[in-house]
C-alpha cells in the first residue's frame, strides 16, 4: 500500500505462517464486522456524518478539545488502539486501564499488572442512558457502564443501535471506531465503542440487498421519489 | 489523637446573592453582593478578616485562576486568599479551609466565598470540562444529565422498580423542591410545578426530563467563621456551630472494579458515616432535623436519601411518596428549594446550602422556617456515579 502526496509513504504487508493461528484466535474478521454492523441507508445522514454538508451543530459542538497530545497517543497506543488493559498477578483482577496500582480495593498491589486485551472479552451493560443534551452527530448519545464477565469494567459509548434497544444486561461487543474528529487540525481520534451483540440473522431489516440486484428496479421507479 | 471539628468553630455571618440569570452582573458583582451581606451579618469590617478561601470551578468562563480575583473584587486587606477547586464540592472545600484555619488557631476570623458565573457560555446546560490529555482520548461521552441518569437503570434493576414508579417518585421530589423554592426570594426558579408536568417534560437524558434536572444559574454565597468564644465576645447570640466536616473521594474502584453495582454513591456513604461519627449522631433518621443534599438531578437526591442513612436501602421511594421529605414531613429535604430551584453555580452551591441551614437554625428563615430545628446537614457531590467526591457538613445549634 503506497500513498503519494507531499512525499510518499509505503506500507508492505506479508502473510506469515502465524496467520491461521491469529485468524482462529480472533472473532473479528472483516466479514464478521460487516455482518455485525448496521448499514445506514439515510443519504442525508451520510452527508452529515462525512461533513459533506455544512450543518448547524449547535454551540456544544463548538467546544475546542485542544490539540491531541500526541505523546500521550503514542505512550498509550496499546490502550487506545488495542483496548489493552491489565491483569494483576497478585489477585488476578482484570482492569481497564492498566495502572501502577491495582484497582481491587482488597489488593492495591503496585507494579503488578501485565497487559491483557479486552477486545474479545464478553461484556454486558450495568447501567446506561440516552443523552439528548450532549453533542453527538447521531443523537441521542447512548453511553454507560459495561462489566466484563472475566472481570474489569469501564464507561463506554454505545453505537449501532436504536433508542429503546438496550437495557441493563444487554450483551455487548467492542468495536474499533472513530472516536472524534478534530476538524480544526485535521486529526482523527480512534477508540472502541460497545455494540449490542446480535445474532447475524437478526440484524434489522434496514440492511439493503446487493446493489446489483436493485438496478433493474431502479429503472422503473418514477423520477422524484425519495 | 485527632478530636474532630465538633463545636470548635461558629458561623459569625453569612451572605447569599440572588441566584438566577444575572445578565446584569458579572462574577465580580456577585461576589460583592454575597460578601457585603456576610460582613453586615457578622457586624465586622474587612480589616478583621485574617484569611480567605475562594471557590470557583470554571475559571475559563469566569474570573480566571488563583486567589487574586477574590482579593481584587472585594478589596481585601492583602490577606491570604487561597483558591480551592473540587468541582461541585468547591464551596464545601472553601468552608472547610476557613473552618480548619480557625480551629487550628492560625486565624481568628476567616472568610469562605464561592461564586460561579455560568450564563456567559451562551447555551443551556452545564458546559463540558476538559478531562485531561489521556481521558480526552478514550473516556466515554458524558454530560451531567447522562452520567447521573446511569443511576436510574442500575437502581431499577437492583430494586425491581418499574420505570413508571421511579418516574413518579422522581416527579414528587421535584414538585416538593419547587414548592419550597417558590417561598424563597433568592431562588432562581420560583414557580410550583405539577407531577404531571414533571413526568411529561421533554427528555434530557433517559429517564431524566427537564424537571428532573437542576437549573444552570449564576450566584455567590459567603460565610465568615470564627471561634465560639470570639463570636460571643463580639455579641453574637444563638450560635450555630460546625459539628462535622467530611469528604470522601473515589479511588477508581467504582469505575474499574466489579464490586460496585451502579445504584448508589460509595463516597457519600463513607463521608456520611464519618460525619455522623464526628458529630455524635447515631440515628440520622431521628436526629437530623433537615438537610440539603446535592439534587443536581432528582435521581441523585433519591439515592442520596439512602446513602445518608435516612431512608433504608431500597426504601427511599416509599418515604418520598409518603411525604417524609416534604416541608411538613419528618425530615424536610431542600427546604430552600435546593439546586433544583437555585440552580447550580458550582463554586457557590456548597455555601448556599449552609446559608439556609444557618438561617433555619437561627430562626430567620421567614416563610420557610421549620419548628425548632437543631441539626442541619449539607451534602455536596462531584463527578458521576462511578467517580466522585462527596462532602458532608453538619451544623447545629451550639452546645
Amino acid at each position: 500500500m503506497a500513498g503519494f502526496g507531499q512525499g510518499c509513504d509505503a506500507i508492505v504487508f506479508e502473510v506469515t505462517s502465524n496467520w491461521p493461528q491469529y485468524r482462529n484466535a480472533r472473532s473479528n474478521t472483516l466479514t464478521e464486522q460487516l455482518s455485525h454492523g448496521i448499514e445506514e441507508t439515510n443519504y442525508s445522514k451520510y452527508l452529515a456524518f462525512n461533513d459533506l454538508v455544512t450543518l448547524e451543530k449547535g454551540m456544544r459542538a463548538e467546544r475546542d478539545d485542544y490539540k491531541t497530545a500526541l505523546s500521550v497517543t503514542y505512550r498509550k497506543r496499546d490502550l487506545l488502539l488495542g483496548l489493552m488493559g491489565g491483569r494483576c498477578n497478585q489477585c488476578g483482577t482484570l482492569q481497564f486501564p492498566r495502572s501502577d496500582i491495582c484497582v481491587n480495593p482488597q489488593c492495591h498491589a503496585t507494579h503488578s499488572q501485565t497487559p491483557h486485551s479486552f477486545r474479545d472479552e464478553p461484556a454486558q451493560i450495568l447501567s446506561w442512558s440516552a443523552d439528548y443534551l450532549t453533542y453527538t452527530a447521531d443523537p441521542p448519545s447512548h453511553y454507560g457502564m459495561i462489566t466484563f464477565d472475566a472481570g474489569g469494567r469501564f464507561m463506554t459509548d454505545f453505537t449501532d443501535l436504536e433508542p429503546g434497544e438496550i437495557e441493563v444486561g444487554t450483551r455487548i461487543k467492542m468495536m474499533f471506531r472513530i472516536k472524534s474528529i478534530d476538524s480544526q487540525r485535521g486529526f482523527v481520534r480512534y477508540f472502541w465503542k460497545g455494540v449490542p451483540e446480535r445474532v447475524p440473522e437478526r440484524v434489522p431489516e434496514r440492511v439493503p440487498e446487493r446493489v446489483s440486484e436493485r438496478i433493474p428496479e431502479r429503472a422503473s421507479e418514477s423520477a422524484g421519489s425519495v | 489523637m485527632a478530636t474532630g471539628i465538633k463545636d470548635k468553630v461558629a458561623i459569625l455571618g453569612m451572605g447569599c446573592s440572588r441566584f438566577g440569570e444575572r445578565w446584569e452582573s458579572g462574577a465580580e458583582e456577585l461576589m460583592v453582593e454575597a460578601y457585603t451581606e456576610a460582613l453586615a451579618d457578622a457586624e465586622i469590617d474587612s480589616s478583621q478578616l485574617d484569611a480567605a478561601w475562594f471557590s470557583t470551578h470554571y475559571q475559563e468562563i469566569s474570573v480566571g485562576k488563583g486567589g487574586l480575583p477574590l482579593s481584587v473584587a472585594l478589596r481585601l486587606p492583602n490577606i491570604a486568599v487561597t483558591r480551592v477547586e473540587n468541582f461541585c464540592a468547591s464551596g464545601s472545600e472553601a468552608f472547610r479551609g476557613a473552618v480548619y484555619a480557625v480551629a487550628s488557631g492560625a486565624c481568628d476570623i476567616a472568610l469562605a466565598l464561592g461564586v460561579e458565573k455560568l450564563k456567559d457560555t451562551g447555551y443551556g446546560g452545564l458546559p463540558g470540562s476538559l478531562p485531561g490529555t489521556l481521558n480526552a482520548q478514550w473516556a466515554a461521552t458524558g454530560s451531567a444529565p447522562g452520567n447521573f441518569a446511569q443511576l436510574a437503570s442500575a437502581y431499577r434493576a437492583k430494586h425491581g422498580v418499574s420505570k413508571e414508579d421511579l418516574k413518579h417518585a422522581l416527579a414528587h421530589i421535584s414538585v416538593k423542591s419547587h414548592a419550597n423554592g417558590a417561598k424563597n426570594p433568592r431562588a432562581h426558579l420560583r414557580k410550583p410545578i405539577t407531577e404531571e408536568a414533571a413526568i411529561n417534560a421533554p427528555m434530557i437524558a433517559e429517564p431524566l426530563g427537564l424537571f428532573d434536572c437542576c437549573g444552570v444559574s449564576d450566584g455567590a454565597a459567603a460565610a465568615i467563621v470564627t471561634t465560639p468564644q470570639i463570636a460571643k465576645s463580639l455579641g453574637k447570640e444563638h450560635l450555630v456551630t460546625v459539628k462535622a466536616l467530611q469528604l470522601s473521594v473515589s479511588n477508581g474502584s467504582e469505575a474499574g472494579h466489579n464490586s460496585w453495582d451502579g445504584s448508589y454513591f460509595h463516597t457519600t456513604r463513607i463521608a456520611g458515616s464519618k460525619a455522623y461519627q464526628e458529630a455524635g449522631i447515631r440515628k440520622p433518621r431521628n436526629e437530623v432535623s433537615m438537610f440539603e443534599c446535592h439534587d443536581c438531578f432528582s435521581i441523585t437526591e433519591l439515592v442520596t436519601m439512602e446513602d445518608l442513612g435516612i431512608s433504608p436501602e431500597g426504601g427511599a421511594i416509599k418515604d418520598v411518596e409518603a411525604g417524609f421529605y416534604d416541608a411538613d414531613g419528618q425530615v424536610p429535604c431542600q427546604i430552600d428549594g435546593g439546586l433544583k430551584c437555585f440552580g447550580h453555580p458550582i463554586g457557590a452551591s456548597g455555601i448556599r446550602m449552609l446559608y439556609e441551614m444557618y438561617l433555619q437554625l437561627s430562626g430567620r428563615a421567614e416563610d420557610r422556617q421549620l419548628p425548632n430545628p437543631s441539626i442541619g446537614l449539607t451534602h455536596n457531590l462531584v463527578g458521576s456515579p462511578s467517580q466522585n467526591v462527596a462532602a458532608v457538613c453538619i451544623v447545629g445549634t451550639a452546645g
